[in-house]
């Protein structure tokens, strides 16, 4: 990847993560249906994962969660733990499955939110005084969570998409563990 | 020296990630509230307190609107009827509204800030108004953040109230401007509290099996305690140290009583006052000089 292209992606990234993070911890909840919310963060690195392969996709997702972590007073590292795997496993996961399918960004942005809220929960549960409860993975937020994230994921992921200056046009398929930016190479 | 191969380049890139996380979370939970992580945070939370607080600006009409859409769907008949002809003073409804909403809620809390039980229970105390700016939601933990901080003389520990001073959580941390209180839902608070009318006090700690219920811990099962028995602070110091709460503030009512054979203590349910998902404003009381 040229230095153009990182500077570039680390601009629009961080930029995009600062909007997300602060509309996550003031508005997303009042688009709750459920009990589920958006989650624009997760939107934001799945996106970025799509686009520029899982590398780049678990350092946004560990930027991404640190950065909430931080604003919304979580322990630090908790929500940039669990990003950081969804924005690899989102990368992984766009590489295996096939380029030109349409529904492929809303598939990994609904799985990554799934991915997102149950290693939250899980993440959650495991650290001390948290009180986080294992019946969360059971609950129906985590449905309309991924829902309202396809939803926002077919305005929000050509938007990123377009920052990033990637075309319209489908990424060429990409095979075994070659990532994004080395297919567009 | 081979060059790595972009599987193997890719897994030790998010092997660091990992590894930062875990040793972030690790670090972060070993220091303590003055370590430099938490000095960061509180850094980052302040630039980022008035970029939410716009946020919060901008969304409050959209608010206004959803929750009067909410208010209109169970009278919808009535609505149906009357939907042409009172178009236009819909429209002026649903800003007054809002505005009415707000103005209630700030009204309770200037009639508590002004009442006697303030002036007697709260002697002590100053109350300092703020508004709610950042609700997170996260499985973690029941915080909100307010919008005044130390240099409003707000303080680490502080009680916080809402509506007609409810108690709703204390503040956990505190930044010049900005100050995030824990929920008293939230999995780590334990509140010293009392049933007055029956000479009881135990521990308050959210209950594990229901939300927005309460378990009330070490009320003597000889005690009478019924349903409907208003529950307070009771400022009782604990075994986890001094009570930073007053005396007196309402906590809730008493849903459900039981005991067994084998228990000590009663198990006593209590639903809070507050709703503690929609507050906007509260008021933090903080202790006066040579109190």
């Amino acid at each position: 990847m040229s230095v153009g292209r990182i500077l570039r992606t680390a601009s629009v990234v961080a930029l995009a993560a600062f909007l997300a993070v602060v509309l996550q911890v003031t508005i997303a909840r009042d688009v709750a249906v459920l009990g589920g919310a958006p989650d624009l963060v997760c939107i934001l690195v799945c996106s970025v994962a799509l686009l520029r392969g899982p590398e780049v996709g678990a350092a946004a997702g560990f930027a991404c969660g640190l950065l909430l972590d931080a604003v919304a007073g979580l322990p630090l590292g908790y929500a940039a733990l669990v990003y950081c795997c969804v924005g690899y496993g989102a990368g992984r996961l766009a590489s295996s499955i096939a380029d030109r399918a349409a529904l492929r960004p809303l598939i990994v942005i609904a799985l990554g939110t799934v991915a997102a809220r149950a290693g939250l929960v899980l993440t959650g549960f495991l650290l001390p005084e948290s009180g986080v409860g294992l019946d969360l993975l059971v609950s129906p937020a985590l449905v309309t969570s991924a829902a309202l994230g396809v939803l926002l994921g077919i305005p929000l992921y050509p938007a990123v998409r377009r920052a990033l200056g990637e075309s319209l046009r489908p990424l060429p398929r990409r095979t075994g563990g070659d990532d994004a930016a080395a297919a567009l190479a | 020296m081979a060059a790595i191969d972009s599987a193997t380049r890719r897994r030790i890139v998010f092997g660091v990630f990992l590894i930062a996380s875990l040793g972030l979370l690790t670090g972060y939970f070993r220091e303590s509230q003055g370590g430099p992580l938490h000095v960061l945070q509180d850094g980052v939370s302040a630039v980022a307190t008035p970029f939410e607080e716009s946020a919060n600006r901008v969304a409050r009409p959209f608010r206004d609107a959803a929750d009067w859409a909410g208010d209109a769907a169970g009278a919808e008949d009535d609505l149906d009827r009357a939907q042409e002809e009172n178009d236009r003073l819909q429209r002026r409804i649903f800003k007054l509204e809002g505005d009415l909403r707000k103005a209630g809620e700030l009204t309770l809390l200037e009639s508590f800030a002004a009442s006697d039980a303030f002036r007697n229970t709260l002697a002590g105390y100053r109350g300092i108004p703020g508004t709610v700016v950042q609700r997170p939601l996260t499985p973690y933990a029941s915080t909100v953040m307010v919008d005044i901080g130390r240099q409003d003389g707000v303080a680490v520990d502080d009680p916080v109230v809402a509506g007609v001073g409810w108690l709703v959580g204390i503040v956990a941390r505190v930044g010049p401007r900005s100050a995030r209180v824990a929920l008293i839902n939230d999995a780590g608070q334990a509140v010293g509290a009392a049933i007055p009318a029956r000479n009881a006090a135990g521990i308050l700690r959210p209950s594990s099996g229901a939300a927005r219920t309460f378990a009330l811990g070490s009320v003597d099962k000889f005690r009478l305690v019924l349903v409907g028995d208003r529950v307070v602070t009771s400022g009782n110091n604990s075994e986890y140290g001094a009570s930073h709460y007053p005396r007196g503030i309402p906590i809730g009512y008493v849903t459900s009583v039981g005991q067994s054979e084998v228990d000590f203590y009663k198990q006593i349910q209590v639903a809070p006052q507050a709703d503690l998902e929609s507050f906007e404003y509260v008021i933090v009381l903080h202790r006066k000089a040579g109190q």
